[in-house]
């Protein structure tokens, strides 16, 4: 029952209404309890006009039809076909939004003997006039679409004229990101959009958008599409430049792997390993500047960088306009991570006051940006040969505001990490620090250990001012064969007096430090 | 300048504290009114029904109340011999109605009371080459059904009877540029395929294949000034799309994105103080649908006096773990 308001009655009319319900459940009941002996389409049809949403009824319906393709002419079949047609348009009048319905009009296309595809496609364009949001009649859009073979680029022309009449229209947007890639394919990323439509039309309109219109959540998003990777891949392994992987022993080789997107290399990383040496290496990406953010050639370049002059100036107007500012984010986060981190952390700041429902949203991606920067840091410092230096391995993020710390995976050769002063609120994902020996943790807002069980080289944790209130919450330690000292100090777990004892007996061979020295 | 924002305005005299026992009454009463118009005109979705209702009691505390042999008897007769199972006697076989018969059982324990082997067959039938799966024979297409087969063979122990990598990659097929999922490939993003398809790689432990950070943002644009949560950009808010968002967001890890006081404000609004049960927006007419959602995302939200759900497949958390079933969250 969506959208039914409540309203409140005399008792009249509650007797009147009444009566009215009752006299339309005599023909309900009548009706569902002759339908299943008697082939009465018309009085099955009364029930499913009030309730479309009886799929019982639709699949009677379907039966009659599949009995009646068997008897009837093929004249007599395609009229009866059309007056389907035609009950179902009064159906959808009424109810335009009933999966049924629309599901079976699909069945009545596909099984009548002559389909008149234009005749429904003009049908959509009623409906989406009526409502151009309605999810159902775009799906029976795009099923049409592939019925009666209708170009994209006819199809792209709708979308642009269903936009310019009504801006904000989602569902058009949606529509056009599915066919941009069909249009103008980009061979080096399924489902890609050629760099050369987006520049030249497609993304310029978007941005160019904003600056007229007040800009929301759609126009951010189709700028995003030009941004993201493609999700299926292949790895390739090389050795020394030949694909045979068996690693030589007492000579230096260098090891490669590539990343390949349909027949195209979207990213690449080597390791050089020298004569005798055991060490851990990181493996650093070649070529690219960061390894989180995509090569942008020259022409790309300079329109992202027009395209963010256009949003900065939108913003110096609308100043509390949360869209140009994100959108402005973005821009300089595709652009250059490293040169604009100051501005991205600003206006992040910015956003976390403009749209306080999201702030959280708005943290975790400033923390997602920051844990990115030192491990572009990294890997720059490993392409200069400084891999098995001890600043490489040591991480400092402390007093950073960090909420959470993304890509663990990547700091798997990290032994020492601060990240005291922080509002980490877990440390479910800590268990990729297999390296780690040291791990500041002093003040955040940690609840629980779970994360950092069987840590292999694990000595030191600090944990002082977190809100560990129980022993159970640090029982992920006792897998921690190389614990040697715990500062608990400032949690709520040591304020119950046998707490502390609880603790010692399950880390028997731990120092726990409980009170600062001050 | 752009469209209005479509949102609702919090009447003041709106429910500000949970009334838990008025919704259990609301809701143990509801079967007791059987030749109402409002009963019988949703016959379609009786199975359903009976799951929002005894889901919403046992949430509450208070599935005693509710006649189990009576249950599990209309339960029985409405499976087929295909094995599937009717939203109600009489009606054809559905993997809607399958679904909410299956929870039914297991919020029972009571599986062993039909025929489970012919719902393994049954719902394996339904599966298509490119791994979608039909509603029925009927075939109609949609992510909802690859969440409903899945979830139900899950609940059955039996998931490896589906070919679960094609089924996930149909499901991964639907994905949008915006990172969340609609009905079928090309379809637009709505919250409830989102659920239903992030449910559903839950089930199967294929999560990787969602963008967490860009889902989870759309996810969390869902919230309005009011509050409340609505389904796609530019509609109303409405308490079932609490849960429908709610629990993507926390199976991806993402739930603090939303304003959690403001949410729970919103969903207390929509309680009718006189009849107990939720209604989607304040004011409207309840139903066990909203009922239950609404339960259901304040107890996601941590109200302590609802038993804790699981996210997955809106059933107890108790529930899910006696029966042993495993669910992947981020």
């Amino acid at each position: 029952m969506h959208g039914r308001l409540k309203v409140k009655s005399t008792a009249e009319q509650q007797e009147a209404k009444r009566k009215e319900r009752e006299k339309k459940l005599q023909l309900y009941n009548g009706a569902t309890s002759k339908i299943f002996s008697k082939e009465l389409l018309h009085l099955c049809g009364e029930v499913l006009a009030v309730n479309p949403d009886f799929y019982t009824l639709w699949n009677f319906r379907k039966e009659v039809f599949l009995q009646l393709q068997k008897s009837k002419s093929p004249k007599e079949l395609q009229n009866l076909f059309i007056s389907e047609l035609f009950f179902l348009e009064s159906c959808l009048k009424m109810n335009p939004k009933s999966y049924g319905t629309w599901h079976h009009r699909c069945f009545i296309m596909d099984t009548m003997p002559e389909p008149d595809w234009v005749r429904e496609l003009e049908l959509c364009n009623q409906f989406l006039k009526y409502d151009e949001r309605n999810f159902h009649c775009w799906d029976y859009r795009r099923f049409i679409v592939k019925r009666a073979n209708i170009s994209p680029e006819a199809e792209l022309e709708f979308s642009m004229s269903k936009i310019s009449n009504n801006f904000s229209n989602y569902s058009s947007w949606h529509y056009r990101s599915k066919l941009l890639p069909v249009i103008y394919p980009d061979q080096t990323q399924p489902m890609g959009v050629s760099e050369e439509a987006l520049l030249k039309g497609e993304t310029k309109q978007a941005i160019d958008s904003i600056s007229v219109f007040q800009a929301d959540q759609r126009v951010t998003v189709s700028f995003l599409q030009h941004i993201q990777v493609g999700k299926t891949a292949n790895i390739v392994l090389e050795c020394d430049g030949t694909k045979d992987v068996n690693l030589p022993t007492g000579v230096e080789f260098t090891l490669a792997v590539r990343l390949i997107i349909s027949d195209a290399e979207v990213c690449s990383a080597r390791l050089h390993i020298p004569v005798g040496d055991n060490t851990s290496k990181r493996w650093v990406p070649s070529g690219a500047a960061s390894r989180f953010s995509q090569e942008l050639s020259a022409v790309k370049t300079e329109t992202l960088q027009q395209e963010l002059e256009s949003v900065t100036q939108l913003m110096e107007v609308e100043t509390d306009n949360k869209w140009a500012v994100l959108t402005a984010v973005l821009l300089m986060k595709a652009l250059d991570p490293n040169k604009n981190r100051v501005e991205i952390m600003q206006n992040l700041h910015k956003l976390e006051a403009l749209d306080i429902k999201r702030t959280e949203y708005y943290r975790d991606l400033r923390s997602k940006f920051l844990v990115e920067a030192v491990i572009d840091a990294m890997d720059q410092k490993a392409n200069q040969g400084e891999a098995s230096s001890e600043t490489s391995s040591a991480l400092n993020l402390s007093a950073r505001d960090l909420t959470k710390l993304y890509h663990p995976e990547l700091l798997t050769l990290v032994t020492s990490a601060d990240l005291s002063n922080n509002r980490l609120r877990d440390v479910r994902h800590f268990s990729f620090l297999q390296s780690i020996r040291e791990l500041r943790l002093s003040d955040n807002c940690v609840k629980s250990c779970q994360g950092l069980e069987h840590l292999p080289h694990l000595e030191r944790v600090f944990l002082d001012n977190n809100q560990l209130s129980s022993p159970e919450s640090l029982s992920a330690l006792v897998t921690c064969p190389h614990l040697k000292l715990l500062d608990l100090s400032g949690n709520p777990v040591l304020d119950h007096s046998t707490a502390l004892e609880g603790i010692k007996e399950m880390l028997p061979d731990v120092e726990i430090i409980t009170q600062h020295t001050s | 300048m752009g469209t209005p924002v479509k949102d609702i305005v919090i009447p003041s005299n709106a429910p500000k504290s949970l009334m838990l026992q008025k919704h259990a009454d609301y809701i143990a009463a509801y079967g007791d009114k059987k030749d109402d118009y409002e009963y019988v005109m949703t016959e379609f979705l009786r199975m359903n029904g009976m799951y929002w209702g005894l889901t919403s009691m046992a949430l509450a505390g208070q599935l005693d109340r509710m006649d189990k042999s009576e249950v599990i008897e209309f339960v029985q007769s409405c499976q087929h011999e295909c094995g599937g199972f009717s939203c109600s006697i009489g009606h054809d076989p559905h993997l809607l109605s399958t679904l909410s018969a299956v929870q039914i059982l297991t919020l029972y324990d009571a599986l062993d009371k039909v025929d489970t082997e012919a719902v393994v067959k049954w719902v394996k039938s339904l599966q298509q080459a490119d791994g979608s799966f039909y509603g029925d024979k009927w075939g109609e297409v949609d992510t909802r059904f690859s969440f409903c087969a899945v979830a139900c063979l899950a609940l059955l122990h039996r998931l490896e009877e589906l070919d679960v990598d094609k089924a996930v990659e149909f499901v991964v097929s639907c994905m949008n540029f915006d990172g969340a999922f609609g009905c079928r490939p090309g379809s637009e993003s709505h919250s409830g395929q989102v659920y239903c398809c992030v449910g559903m790689l839950s089930v199967t432990g294929h999560l990787h294949h969602i963008n967490a950070d860009q889902l989870g943002w759309w996810l969390c644009e869902r919230q309005l000034a009011s509050g409340g949560l609505n389904g796609r950009p530019e509609k109303l808010p409405d308490v079932c799309y609490s849960w429908w968002v709610l629990a993507s967001l926390k199976i991806i890890d993402r739930l603090h994105w939303v304003d959690k006081d403001k949410l729970v404000q919103f969903i207390l609004a929509c309680q009718d103080d006189e009849t107990g049960g939720f209604a989607d927006r304040p004011g409207d007419m309840v139903d066990p649908f909203h009922t239950l959602f609404g339960l259901a995302a304040l107890s996601l939200l941590g109200d302590a006096t609802i038993k804790p759900v699981n996210p997955v497949l809106c059933m107890p958390e108790e529930v899910i773990r006696k029966a042993g079933i495993k669910l992947q969250l981020l």
